[in-house]
């Protein structure tokens, strides 16, 4: 063959036949190896309770190659190590593909006919190029992720916990795994171009300009005066060093962190959409509700667990590690996997050590029961995962093992009691619970006798607490004023059940929701709307499993479009520097982001937002029930936290939530850090009514 | 350790009760019901001590079909067996029926321990756990806080706590009938779906009726005879105080000083 006529090369270049047969033995002895680490965790994964997460296969699949092809989750909030991931995860499918081109080529085409073969030309020729260049990818993104690992200092790559002394534990093993992984794909990728340098070198076919960078290695190789002889035998050893490490890596993917390639694939194939949102229930006839031990968990919740990269983000994103508790979702995580390794097998070869081993159930014992509960189901760290795993349905099926072994705090237990009692989590006669419309003017329609066109579900903490009944009646005269038809459930409504959830009493929680949707069921109107975000989305994603699909939507969805259409005019201009806090429930949960600052933005107040807005919000410390218990954090409250960012910004006059539960611990949060002057916690429909007055007011002097 | 307690069926302070037209007894229409809180410290308490003694664990309620509820909750929290007394004429709330058909069905149990709540809410008598020793011929202790059993040598040590904070520590023979005073133990928290699951297990049902317990001289003509109930009378006082903020202030503090508050 004329190497000057057709560029291509020769696949084992100067080898006799018994290195060549040493090769293909290896080769089979690393995939042996990689099927068999594959299949303990396949074998693992089908252990598992089953998961419906095959339905609409298309859109799970299109998704999928969106979030992957285009590292959308990876890049999210994190653009450099997005970026990284991308050069890498590209240049390593492209230089993984040029190999299976190579094995096509040589290993099925050539021997069937050699008249097939594609591998030479002009194809060739690109093929080097374009597999120079994702080398160069793949170097460049594994050094900025070095860098960035081992100079950056970054919290979320800092694996202590905060729920163990020094002492306890050593995780020196996930480091070395770190070390390993992108160590070894440096040196696999440095060692490609090198063999190619010193094969030009030996050889210099003149069309391998087109391996740029093997190219101008080999000029490099020239010029420390290696003869080509030399760069001959050389090529030789360091080719099978590349092989070797090469073949070696692919037997060690299922054994380390390299497995996520396949795995978190397969993840985000399978991830739920409304996962933390719409929670599983309870199968019939289960002898008890939650997780005791890892056969309870469904597969994707053990392929959740392999999933983690240790990447760190939830660990950053979580309220109640930042707020000194001993939650951090990662280690809850990683402590799940070393379980699941240890006693379902596909283990990997550098795990954490313990001092102490824990034996018991998982929820309570291997996972302690404080770390649960401190838990606000923000749904940040799900949120934050760029590989899809589901932390919040994990940890509140684990509460519910709590709820039934009856570890839980004394005021939760007796918030739970009085939640079973009278239906509100103040424990007032169920009469009390439309007490606030007497403050009112006017009557607020009982939509249980009358139709209505809004079902306004109210919420417990706005109809009895009473700092938060003015905002309450705010919004009914508001509604009013826009000449909404809407009504109110009186007695008939009971707490919505969200949170009594996510603390994990789901009996309780069918029960609360039972009578919702009874009571909703004996009204008449068109659409719900909710004052309070957590209502809203148990509403929204929850009570249609009760056979009751609503239009739901949240108060200040309902206050844009009356502003945007004019039902309601400003009459009054406010002027003022605000930020606006994005609730949970309200930004992670429904995704209403837009109308809140469309409001702020109608009213004529100047917004300007903190570091951490929308989805990516900061929780206020209350979800999940939080609210009801009575343990402190180490360090500082999430509110307190959250205020102390508020404060950053320049004349920052006016705090603005849109949830009731944001606004008591808000103002708790200023006053007890004594920033009532600098500072005012104000809920949107506050603002709104001073910028279009109530019914009443002789607000016409003040239309400026 | 065999041990019976018992769990009455009490209307609960959800709904706040009527008195009926009688006037002997509350209106039992739109009542919402619970376990009596002391029968729980008591219940917990058995459960404790089953957990240290191995045995078992006996609820038995006496009242109409209602009532069973209360045992539902008493298999929630983990007893092993449930009767239930069904009283429907007295609805389980005449103490001296209760006594009588609680002896007989405690008769043809097995048991080194009584446990009863100190006192149940809605009568405030505390004298069915006593009635109920003195019918089975067994020592009673009342008010107990904390029990240590030997249920080998047929004797446990228990305390009680007088006044003053003084503590009288007990020894006395099994079997034996200890009243349980409230607080001996923190009640644990029991999930609506054990109280849903524990609805389909077994309670032993006997009528009233078939113990064969001379009903008739325990209503009209008993020697113990409910007379009236009436109403909490509307005893304190409520002043509002007007004026500006600061004006209300200072009349609010010289009214406190004035009280001798301040």
């Amino acid at each position: 063959m004329d190497h000057a006529l057709v560029p291509a090369r020769e696949v084992f270049r100067h080898f006799p036949a018994l290195l060549v047969v040493a090769f293909y033995l290896i080769s089979v002895v690393a995939v042996g190896v990689f099927a068999y680490g594959l299949w303990l965790r396949i074998r693992k994964y089908c252990a598992g309770r089953p998961a419906n997460r095959f339905d609409l296969m298309w859109r799970r699949i299109l998704g999928a190659a969106w979030t992957i092809g285009g590292q959308v989750t990876l890049r999210k909030r994190d653009s450099y190590a997005g970026w990284a991931h991308a050069l890498i995860f590209w240049a390593f499918a492209g230089l993984f593909i040029g190999t299976l081109i190579i094995m096509v080529d040589h290993d099925f085409l050539r021997p069937i006919t050699p008249a097939l073969q594609f591998w030479k030309g002009t194809f060739y020729l690109w093929n080097s190029l374009i597999l120079d260049l994702m080398g160069v990818g793949l170097l460049v993104g594994l050094g900025m992720m070095a860098t960035r690992r081992w100079r950056f200092g970054l919290a979320q790559l800092d694996y202590s916990r905060p729920d163990r002394n020094p002492g306890e534990y050593s995780r020196l093993g996930y480091v070395r795994d770190d070390q390993v992984f992108l160590w070894g794909l440096f040196v696999i990728g440095a060692t490609g171009f090198l063999i190619e340098g010193l094969r030009i070198c030996a050889d210099r076919p003149p069309f391998e300009v087109w391996s740029v960078v093997g190219w101008q290695l080999a000029n490099g190789i020239d010029a420390l005066g290696l003869s080509p002889a030399t760069a001959s035998r050389l090529h030789l050893y360091i080719w099978w060093l590349h092989a070797v490490l090469a073949l070696a890596f692919v037997a060690y993917i299922p054994y380390s962190k390299a497995i996520h390639m396949l795995v978190d694939m397969a993840n985000l194939l399978f991830r739920d959409e409304l996962a933390g949102k719409r929670l599983p229930g309870i199968a019939d006839g289960a002898a008890a509700m939650g997780y005791r031990g890892l056969a309870d968990f469904t597969w994707k919740e053990l392929m959740d667990l392999d999933a983690c990269t240790k990447c760190g983000r939830c660990h950053i994103a979580c309220p109640a590690r930042a707020g000194g508790w001993p939650l951090s979702p990662r280690d809850l995580i990683l402590d799940l996997r070393e379980h699941a390794e240890a006693t379902l097998g596909g283990r990997s070869w550098l795990h954490e050590t313990r001092v102490r081993q824990v034996h018991g159930a998982v929820a309570g014992g291997l996972i302690k029961g404080e770390t649960l509960w401190a838990c606000t189901t923000c749904l940040a760290c799900v949120e934050a995962c760029p590989v899809g795993i589901e932390h919040v349905p994990l940890i509140v099926q684990m509460r519910r093992t709590l709820i039934e072994e009856g570890i839980l705090d004394r005021n939760l237990q007796d918030v739970l009691e009085k939640l079973a009692h009278y239906g509100n989590s103040f424990g007032e006669p169920g009469h009390n619970r439309a007490k606030w419309t007497q403050g009112l003017p006017f009557k607020v329609t009982d939509a249980r006798t009358e139709p209505v066109d809004f079902l306004w579900f109210v919420g417990d903490y706005a109809s009895y607490d009473p700092s938060l009944q003015e905002i309450t009646r705010s919004v009914a005269r508001i509604f009013r004023k826009a000449g909404l038809r809407f009504g109110i459930l009186y007695e008939a409504e009971r707490n919505s059940g969200n949170d009594v959830r996510r603390v994990g009493e789901e009996g309780l929680y069918q029960l609360l929701a039972g009578h919702n949707v009874a009571a909703l069921a004996r009204a008449q109107f068109k659409e719900i709307v909710t004052t309070d975000p957590h209502s809203y989305n148990t509403i929204k994603f929850e009570y249609p499993a009760f056979g009751a699909t609503y239009s739901v939507r949240h108060y200040t969805e309902v206050i844009r479009e009356l502003l945007e259409t004019g039902r309601l005019p400003v009459r009054r201009r406010l002027d003022a520097v605000v930020t606006y806090h994005d609730p949970c429930y309200l930004s992670r949960y429904t995704e209403v982001t837009d109308a809140p600052r469309a409001i702020l933005q109608a009213l004529g107040l100047t917004l300007i937002e903190m570091g951490r807005n929308r989805s990516n919000s900061f929780c206020c410390g209350a979800g999940g029930g939080r609210i009801w218990m009575t343990d402190a954090g180490a360090a500082e409250r999430p509110s307190v936290q959250r205020i102390k960012e508020a404060l950053q910004i320049p004349r920052v006059t006016y705090f603005v939530v849109g949830c009731p539960k944001d606004v008591t611990m808000f103002r708790d949060a200023v006053k007890t850090t004594g920033n009532e002057g600098r500072l005012q916690v104000k809920d949107l429909i506050e603002l709104v009514e001073e910028a279009i007055g109530s019914d009443g007011d002789s607000c016409v002097a003040d239309v400026s | 350790m065999k041990i019976v307690t018992f769990a009455k069926h009490v209307p609960s302070s959800v709904v706040t009760p009527r008195i009926a037209h009688s006037g002997d007894r509350i209106d039992e229409d739109g009542l919402s019901h619970e376990v009596n809180e002391a029968d729980l410290y008591a219940i917990e308490e058995a459960l404790y001590q089953r957990s240290l003694h191995k045995g078992s664990v006996t609820a038995i309620t006496i009242g109409p079909g209602r009532a069973k509820e209360a045992l539902h909750i008493a298999y929630a929290k983990g007893v092993d067996q449930a009767i239930q007394v069904v009283d429907e004429a007295l609805r389980g709330v005449n103490p001296v029926l209760n006594v009588m058909a609680a002896a007989k069905v405690v008769k043809k149990l097995e048991y080194d321990m009584i446990f009863a709540g100190i006192q149940a809410e809605d009568d405030l008598q505390g004298q069915f756990g006593i009635g109920l020793a003195e019918a089975l011929g067994i020592p009673a202790v009342t008010a107990v806080t904390e029990i240590r059993a030997s249920p080998g040598e047929k004797v446990a040590t228990v305390m009680r706590e007088l006044g003053g904070g003084f503590k009288e520590e007990i020894e006395v023979d099994l079997p034996c009938l200890l009243t349980i005073q409230f607080g001996i133990r923190r009640l644990r928290y029991t999930p609506v779906m054990a109280i849903v699951r524990s609805r389909s297990r077994k309670i032993e049902q006997v009528t009233v009726e078939s113990l064969a317990i001379p009903t008739e001289g325990l209503q009209g003509n008993a020697p113990l005879r409910v007379m009236k109930l009436s109403y909490p009378e509307d005893g304190g006082r409520c002043e509002l105080i007007r004026g500006s903020a600061e004006e209300a202030a200072r009349k609010l503090v010289h009214k406190l000083v004035e009280a001798g508050v301040v």
